[in-house]
């Protein structure tokens, strides 16, 4: 890691560690990329990984009061449900299916994950991080819904 | 090599144009973080407020993008202001990104301003709505408050103290200096605290006062000046306490007084507590503020003899229409429908070329004189003189390829593609863009045919032969002669070398 200044004129930074706690379920089947984003986002964050809708519902009850955002991958191959419906129930603006059994209400973020090509599915009004994942993305989306919140406020 | 900014200079790119940049590039997300950080930051953003209610209401349109300075000075001059949520917001959304400083400060920026962990102590909680409201120095006055106490910080918050504290103090430029400073500092004394004061470092203004003191406990003048600097320090500590701070607080009055003194910014702290005590009269501690601020300003001025009595201007003699920087609250600014129907009838005639000085409508998106910049993304939509008012930016794109303007088409399309990657129309159509191209400048470079560089005469020299990517023509418009930088206007959306054109 750098610890060379990022512009000249700038003293260098302090040594980057890995001591992120904030703790984000990220929902993606892609085992490969998962294990880069760990890494690039581990200065920040924590991850919990989840592949479907299946393994979302179950883990929600224990694991949401320690979530400060959810990341869903727009394809989810082999889950029940897709990316966007999964994201729209997660934000309640739509129904869970009746075996999700009972979720609670969830007041963060959902950030849709998609790569380039599929970037331009994702409906405008969503908040969007483009793979390969970095760190800025992901805290400029999870940013953007505090700011949203304040100033509709 | 980035010169350090001028304190102050930040201002001097609207951020309303910055957003509609963005906008027109494609990077409609970071656009509207750009534009909630603004308002939530600063009231008088009206336009931004204004083209952030446009930009939600129209998810699938962009407005006209004027020219507006945008390198990495910019983002430097904004992150040195506490402008942290906007800095990030314009890496993400334009290629800067891409360059290795621009890599190195999202990275920063990214860790900055990473959430806390969910059920933390309030205190951090708070450092995190304080850092993406734009108020650095608040922030990092709670966490220095908490690393305080007994219980030890987490390491993720002791390591956000430490990027804070190198961002905001270590790397802060002097503060300008005031008319008092800029005076002959006649004491030894008067010397060593304002070298402290221009540093900003109250904390260390304080510190010599004490040992001056205990040195010379028979100096009456220090006697004064370490009186009054322990009120004002003291003042500034208590002011940014965690249990004074509400989930919405608002940067406004003696908070924003404190920021300014914790910032050594004498005279813009002493403006505030006027305006307080104008609107106060009874406001003890504005009163006292002013005495103390008079105390240390005779110190440093060399004029011992204890402060005058403060003078608080007759409510009567505020000047109507004077901006109330010390009320200012983080709630949304009133746009009336009328504003916005101006506005909005303002984008309908977008076609019109940016001028400078008065302008129609509510002068929401002109307000601004137009200069020379640096680096500047050419105002594209402004040279169509034949468009009708309505026309989206497909219509656009269409009719600047009929007409063989076919970098600013290929620009429109880039645009166009980058928001609807699926669709195969605007690819064929950045084809034919490419096609017509080449067949008028030689090849392009197919990887990296995304960017349309405009280059004036003053630089073509410099541009042939081609086969110069974006970076390079960035750096030839960065590091030209004062001239060339003027008259440089590098479009960078994605490419398109042209290099050629010289020939």
């Amino acid at each position: 890691m750098t610890t060379k200044p990022p512009t000249p004129g700038w003293s260098p930074p302090p040594e980057p560690e890995a001591v992120g706690e904030a703790l984000l379920l990220w929902v993606d089947d892609d085992d490969h990329d998962f294990a880069r984003t760990q890494t690039v986002l581990s200065p920040s964050y924590q991850l919990v990984r989840a592949r479907g809708a299946e393994d979302v519902f179950p883990s929600l009850g224990s694991l949401h009061r320690r979530l400060s955002g959810v990341v869903v991958a727009v394809d989810l191959p082999g889950s029940v449900l897709g990316g966007p419906a999964l994201a729209a129930i997660l934000k309640g603006e739509c129904a869970p299916p009746s075996w999700a059994g009972a979720l609670p209400a969830l007041d963060l973020p959902v950030v849709m994950l998609a790569s380039p090509q599929r970037a331009g599915s994702v409906e405008p009004t969503a908040r969007l991080v483009v793979r390969p994942v970095d760190l800025a993305a992901v805290t400029l989306a999870l940013a953007d819904w505090l700011l949203e919140r304040r100033v509709r406020d | 090599m980035s010169p350090a900014p001028t304190p102050g200079t930040e201002a001097a790119v609207p951020i309303d144009r910055v957003a509609r940049l963005l906008l027109s590039l494609g990077s409609r997300r970071e656009a509207l973080t750009l534009l909630r950080a603004a308002v939530g930051r600063d009231p008088a953003e009206s336009a931004c407020a204004v083209l952030l209610r446009w930009a939600r209401e129209r998810p699938h349109l962009s407005p006209s993008a004027p020219g507006a300075d945008l390198d990495l000075d910019v983002i430097e001059g904004w992150i040195r202001a506490g402008m942290l949520v906007e800095a990030l917001s314009v890496l993400q959304g334009t290629l800067l990104r891409r360059t290795p400083e621009g890599m190195e400060w999202a990275r920063l920026l990214g860790e900055i301003l990473a959430p806390p962990p969910a059920g933390c102590e309030e205190v951090f909680a708070e450092v995190h709505r304080q850092l993406c409201g734009g108020a650095a120095v608040v922030a990092v006055t709670l966490l220095e408050e908490r690393a305080k106490e007994r219980s030890a910080m987490p390491a993720w918050a002791r390591r956000r103290l430490s990027l804070l504290r190198w961002l905001l103090f270590d790397n802060a430029p002097a503060a300008a200096p005031t008319p008092r400073s800029a005076k002959v500092l006649t004491s030894e004394l008067a010397r060593r605290v304002n070298e402290q004061i221009e540093a900003r470092n109250m904390p260390g203004a304080l510190h010599v006062a004490r040992e001056h003191r205990a040195a010379h406990p028979q100096d009456a003048e220090a006697g004064l000046l370490l009186s009054a600097l322990e009120q004002l320090v003291g003042s500034c500590l208590q002011s940014t306490t965690p249990e004074s701070l509400e989930s919405t607080m608002q940067v406004q009055g003696h908070l924003a007084a404190t920021m300014q003194l914790m910032m050594g910014n004498l005279l813009e702290t002493e403006r505030i507590y006027r305006r307080i005590a104008t609107r106060n009269p009874h406001d003890r501690r504005a009163q006292r503020a002013l005495e103390d601020l008079q105390v240390l300003g005779s110190v440093l001025r060399g004029e011992p003899g204890g402060p005058t009595p403060a003078i608080v201007p007759n409510a009567s003699s505020r000047t109507p229409g004077a901006v109330d920087d010390d009320a200012t609250d983080l709630a949304l600014p009133v746009v009336t429908d009328a504003m916005l129907a101006a506005a909005l009838a303002d984008e309908d005639t977008q076609d019109e070329p940016l001028r400078a000085g008065p302008s129609r409508g509510a002068d929401l998106f002109d307000d601004v004189t137009v200069s020379r910049p640096r680096i500047t993304m050419p105002d594209l939509w402004d040279v169509d003189e034949t468009a009708t008012n309505d026309e989206e930016p497909e219509a656009k794109a269409a009719l600047a390829l009929v007409q063989g303007r076919h970098q600013e088409a290929l620009m429109l399309y880039s645009a166009l593609a980058a928001r609807h990657p699926g669709d195969p129309r605007y690819q064929e159509r950045l084809a034919q863009c490419i096609e017509h191209i080449e067949q008028q400048h030689g090849p392009v470079d197919a990887d990296e045919v995304t960017v349309v560089t405009t280059v004036p005469e003053s630089l073509r020299s410099e541009l042939v032969p081609t086969d110069m990517r974006m970076s390079a023509a960035v750096r030839h418009a960065r590091m030209g002669s004062a001239s060339q930088r003027g008259d440089a206007i590098v479009l960078v959306s994605r490419i398109v070398t042209v290099g050629r054109t010289a020939s």
